[in-house]
């Protein structure tokens, strides 16, 4: 199948996907390209022990919402890998590899309050417990 | 009644999964770790097609490059399956590999890390005919699975 045809359709994501959940660890730069298109790239970090750090790009409506993150947002990226490379200070090339995210949600947390409703329910703690002597 | 209450935090899903399919750049190398276990590394070209905005003609986009890393059973049969130009299908996840260069600075990469190589190679019968094998190097199951033809474009190099 051309490549033509699976680029708009869910197929592309066969091709090139990536799907990661992360912390921001900085807040998000936001540009705007001379065409005025609006640009907003930070990086997140996935994991605690030996964690890795992804560079994330996001465009138009998306860098609109990601404008407001701040750091320690936990968000859920999806988008295709991307190699951006430019000349370093000292003329050296230099390639690094980032995710273009076409999908960033927010990852919340249940609150504490939803939590402990859900841990106190009587059905819950019987399944935690044992089920109640009569 | 019972006036335990039980506290639960919830954590967040490390969740990091990656899927490419592209072609092997250069014939894959394979060395070994101080404790003998197999790594294989080489990198993969993956392309898209992209609608040329100007000319409204449909061309390849810039290739992106990804720096491929497989272990063990899997890094012994890619390097025996694979060569410069190979098309394969990757699974894997996205690791940060750091180590300090010899000029004493840090220096980090991301890399894919393969759970999954899946060899999308073309084998030619005697008989001229085209049979696609697709081999899979998750557990030791074979599949010969017969696709209709589909074109790869030519690498740029």
């Amino acid at each position: 199948m051309p490549d033509e045809k699976l680029n708009n359709t869910h197929l592309s994501d066969l091709r090139n996907n990536a799907s990661i959940i992360g912390t921001l660890i900085r807040g998000p730069q936001i540009k705007q390209t001379k065409t005025g298109k609006l640009v907003c790239s930070f990086v997140i970090k996935n994991g605690t022990m030996d964690p890795t750090y992804v560079p994330i790009t996001t465009w138009g409506q998306e860098a609109q919402k990601c404008s407001d993150f701040k750091e320690g947002t936990a968000v859920y990226v999806n988008g295709r890998l991307k190699t951006n490379s430019w000349k370093g200070v000292d003329g050296i090339r230099i390639s690094k590899l980032q995710i273009v995210a076409t999908k960033v949600e927010l990852y919340s947390k249940l609150k504490e309050e939803e939590i402990d409703k859900v841990a106190n329910s009587i059905k819950f703690k019987e399944e935690l417990n044992g089920p109640r002597k009569n | 009644m019972d006036q335990e209450k039980t506290k639960l935090t919830y954590r967040i899903p490390e969740q990091n999964k990656v899927c490419l399919v592209g072609r092997v750049t250069k014939d894959p190398e394979l060395r070994r770790t101080g404790t003998g276990k197999a790594v294989c590394s080489f990198d993969v070209a993956v392309s898209r097609r992209i609608k040329d905005t100007v000319t409204g003609q449909w061309r390849d986009a810039d290739p992106t490059f990804v720096p491929i890393v497989v272990w063990n059973d899997q890094a012994e049969r890619c390097k025996e399956r694979l060569l410069k130009g190979f098309p394969v299908h990757i699974e894997g996840r996205l690791q940060s590999n750091n180590w300090k260069a010899p000029d004493g600075t840090n220096r980090s990469r991301l890399e894919v890390i393969a759970s999954r190589v899946q060899f999308l190679s073309v084998i030619k019968k005697e008989f001229g005919e085209i049979a696609k094998e697709t081999d899979d190097t998750t557990e030791s199951k074979q599949e010969v699975v017969e696709t209709e033809e589909d074109s790869y474009e030519e690498i740029p190099f």
